[in-house]
């Protein structure tokens, strides 16, 4: 066990941090390119398809980076949902070239697995029929992260033996409707619907069951977990400083003692947060597929029961300039409303926790 | 000690309610449910109804066209209101600028004034806060200064909500540099229309629209603006902030989140809502009703006068439950419709909602993300604790 970050992983913080920095004015535009520029995207995609097949650890500082720069690409989807997914899924070489061309930012891959009216169930009511030699697409799925920018959606749907398809499609394609919308907190995501539209064999890349579509998202959900962390800690370091350099009753709020200790409060919450993130990641690294999605709920009920009250608390102490969106401190509260409900929220982590307990 | 409501209460309660029942626009009530913050142009025609019954200003002496309601009363009408989706309109004309007028104005000021609040023709709003001086409001350096027939005003305030939509600002300033920072206050009323004053939006993480700055520049106003005598302006701001010591408790917005809840989690069963779920949000929601419950007692004592000296520390109290209540209500909600809170609603409804959102879930995040301000406006849960400390304790 090494606590202790290696050259290698100091120096990708480190590229993370100066490629946040400088584009700091910038952060609607999209980053897409530089990612893939950067080895971001190769770093999520295995060895033997183009990638660098980085390691959990590697993938979680760089979310961690994002999360404190309130960075917009949807990583955790396209990149590492959307890839662990074809992994799993496709064969030979549409797997080889479809990962190499995700690696190196040629084509994004929005993966679309939900749908309306149904929360978090991953079983998909959309239907793909047999259609001679091919299937015909029914129905619609929700919060598409950046499936309005994406040049394939990867989407789950049932087949007529009951089993489940991953279909690689063309959002421009006639039949398919897209309707991109901005979320609280100013992301991009999309409702895709389709109405019979027809699709040929090759679309089909492979069957999977839900388990391990709910495994693929296991990594993304860790990540989710670090992009908060990053994003709490930097909160409470802005308060910490807004603390010291803003006076009232002609002294800095940072000599009231009620202040101090609900800045304090919050930081041992946060930190708490990072050591349940390292415990999740040990069970990644133990092997068993139990403990390891029963570590991630822990992990994720730890992080999102108090994130909203952890980032709170920070605008909060800031009085009303924490609720200006001029000022960046209440944005990591709205990305932690966003972040608590994309792949199942506190109570559905804990339930899943409780049954893989027993 | 006998607590029970009377007959006469309960009497009124159901006049107060047949009231609403009949009179207020459903379209109102429902984009009031949905949470974004009220344009002028919405409230307006139920101010309007109001104003005829004879219901406009809860809380203003009957002789100036308030209602004369027992605090009960008040109460009742708050509650029934906020459970029917009624708005609050104009409120800081109608609870706080109206009642200083009434209390210290002029009888010119009175005059001018008081009517046309009354009939929803004159917004106010509340110029207190400045960049320096937020919870030490006593350390604000706008300036007011003697000129002839005139102050001339010059300085800052900010956090001003509706000043975009407002006929008036209630402005507290400066008229005596050498005094104490609390004696040498004033309260005067600023046109916002007035040549040297600018109104600039801030933009807030709830996403809505509320809350500015105001830039005052040489703005000259006549000096019969300046309520009652000159450095008075400290009582009156107490008089003023203290009016509704009860209004911070929120009561008749918690009850409204309370009755909803239940249906709520009844809907999101038929979308997806497993019963494990269901079960936990029905137990929060039963342990926030208790807490209204008492929530609502600790508002009938104050409004009693059962707390005497200790009321100042009693309002407080109630102030920072009420807005921890609230985003815990707000929060029920938005955990209750899960997913379908992530997307940005627009208070403009014609836009059509995502695939994935039922007409509930528009304004459940907004609600939310606005809470938190009411942790921090009209005086921050540290500054309650504060006077909390200094009324008993100290
Ligand atoms: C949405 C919104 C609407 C508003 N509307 C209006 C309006 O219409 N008119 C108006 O005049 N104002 C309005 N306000 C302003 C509001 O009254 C102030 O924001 C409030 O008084 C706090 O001042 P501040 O923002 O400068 O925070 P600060 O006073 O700088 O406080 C920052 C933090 O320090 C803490 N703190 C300060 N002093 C102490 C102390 N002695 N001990 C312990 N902790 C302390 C505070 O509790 C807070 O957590 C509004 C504010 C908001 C957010």
């Amino acid at each position: 066990m090494d606590f202790t970050a290696s050259n290698e992983q100091e120096m990708l913080r480190d590229s993370a941090r100066r490629f946040f920095a400088d584009r700091e004015g910038d952060r609607h535009a999209s980053a897409w390119g530089s990612y893939a520029d950067l080895g971001w995207l190769a770093l999520v995609a295995p060895e033997d398809a183009g990638g660098i097949g980085g390691d959990i650890e590697d993938i979680l500082i760089l979310a961690e980076e994002m999360g404190r720069a309130l960075a917009h690409e949807p990583y955790a989807g396209s990149a590492i949902v959307a890839m662990r997914l074809i992994d799993r899924t496709a064969d030979g070489d549409a797997r080889r070239e479809l990962l190499a061309a995700m690696a190196d930012g040629s084509i994004r891959v929005a993966p679309a697995l939900y749908e309306p009216g149904r929360r978090y169930a991953l079983s998909p009511s959309m239907r793909a029929t047999g259609d001679g030699g091919g299937f015909r697409l029914s129905g619609a799925k929700i919060l598409v992260p950046g499936g309005g920018d994406a040049d394939r959606l990867l989407l789950s749907a049932t087949l007529d033996d009951g089993t489940i398809g991953l279909f690689l499609v063309d959002p421009a394609a006639t039949g398919t409707t897209v309707s991109r919308y901005a979320t609280i907190d100013d992301g991009a995501v999309a409702d895709v619907a389709f109405d019979a539209f027809i699709i040929g064999s090759e679309s089909l890349l492979g069957r999977i069951d839900i388990e391990a579509i709910d495994d693929a998202l296991d990594d993304a959900r860790l990540a989710l977990c670090a992009d908060a962390l990053g994003g709490l800690e930097r909160a409470i370091a802005m308060t910490s400083d807004y603390l010291s350099t803003r006076s009232q009753f002609g002294q800095p709020l940072a000599s009231f003692q009620a202040l101090q200790h609900s800045l304090v409060e919050i930081f041992i919450d946060t930190d708490s947060i990072r050591s349940s993130l390292y415990q999740a990641v040990a069970a990644v690294h133990d092997g068993d597929g139990v403990a390891r999605r029963r570590a991630i709920s822990s992990c994720w009920v730890k992080t999102f029961g108090a994130a909203k009250r952890i980032a709170g608390t920070a605008v909060h102490l800031h009085g009303g300039i924490g609720m200006t969106t001029e000022y960046q401190v209440g944005h990591y509260l709205r990305r932690m409303m966003v972040s608590e409900r994309s792949f199942g929220d506190v109570e559905h982590h804990l339930a899943r926790y409780m049954a893989l307990s027993t | 000690m006998k607590l029970a409501f009377s007959d006469e209460d309960k009497a009124f309660r159901q006049e107060v309610r047949a009231f609403i029942a009949a009179e207020l626009p459903a379209d109102l009530a429902r984009r009031e449910a949905m949470g974004f913050h009220n344009g002028r142009a919405t409230v307006d025609p139920w101010q309007r109804k109001l104003h005829a019954r004879g219901w406009a200003a809860p809380s203003w002496p009957r002789e100036y066209g308030g209602t004369g309601w027992s605090p009960i009363q008040r109460y009742i009408f708050e509650l029934e209101c906020g459970l029917a989706n009624a708005p609050e309109y104009s409120l800081i004309a109608m609870s706080m600028v109206g009642p200083v007028i009434c209390r210290f104005g002029s009888p010119a000021l009175q005059e001018r004034f008081l009517a046309p609040m009354l009939s929803g023709d004159c917004w106010f709003c509340q110029g207190f806060s400045e960049p320096q001086a937020g919870s030490d409001l006593a350390s604000l350096r706008t300036r007011a200064v003697r000129d002839g027939d005139d102050y001339v005003i010059n300085g800052q305030k900010i956090w001003t909500t509706d000043a975009h939509m407002a006929d008036y600002m209630i402005c507290l300033a400066r008229t005596d540099p050498d005094a104490k920072p609390q004696a040498g206050l004033s309260m005067i009323i600023v046109p916002m229309d007035a040549p040297g004053v600018t109104v600039r939006p801030i933009g807030t993480i709830d996403g809505d629209a509320h809350v500015n700055e105001v830039f005052l520049e040489d703005v000259r106003v006549p000096a019969g603006h300046l309520i009652g005598k000159p450095n008075e302006g400290w009582t009156q701001a107490k008089f003023l902030l203290g009016h509704e010591r009860t209004h911070n408790a929120y009561v008749g917005m918690l009850c409204r989140y309370l009755a909803r809840i239940p249906g709520l989690i009844d809907d999101e069963c038929t979308r997806g809502l497993g019963p494990v779920e269901a079960a936990e949000y029905r137990r929060r929601h039963a342990l926030l009703a208790i807490d209204v419950e008492a929530l609502q007692w600790s508002v009938l004592r104050v409004l009693a006068g059962e707390e005497g000296p200790r009321l100042n520390a009693a309002a407080s109290a109630i102030a920072i439950r009420g807005a921890e209540y609230l985003l815990r209500a707000a929060d029920l909600e938005t955990a209750i419709l899960g997913p379908q809170v992530i997307p940005r609603f627009r208070p403009d409804d014609s836009l059509p909602l995502p695939a994935g959102a039922p007409a509930s879930a528009p304004g459940r995040s907004t609600q939310y993300l606005y809470w938190w301000a009411a942790t921090i406006f009209g005086g921050t849960d540290e500054i309650q604790r504060n006077i909390i400390w200094n009324t008993l304790f100290r």
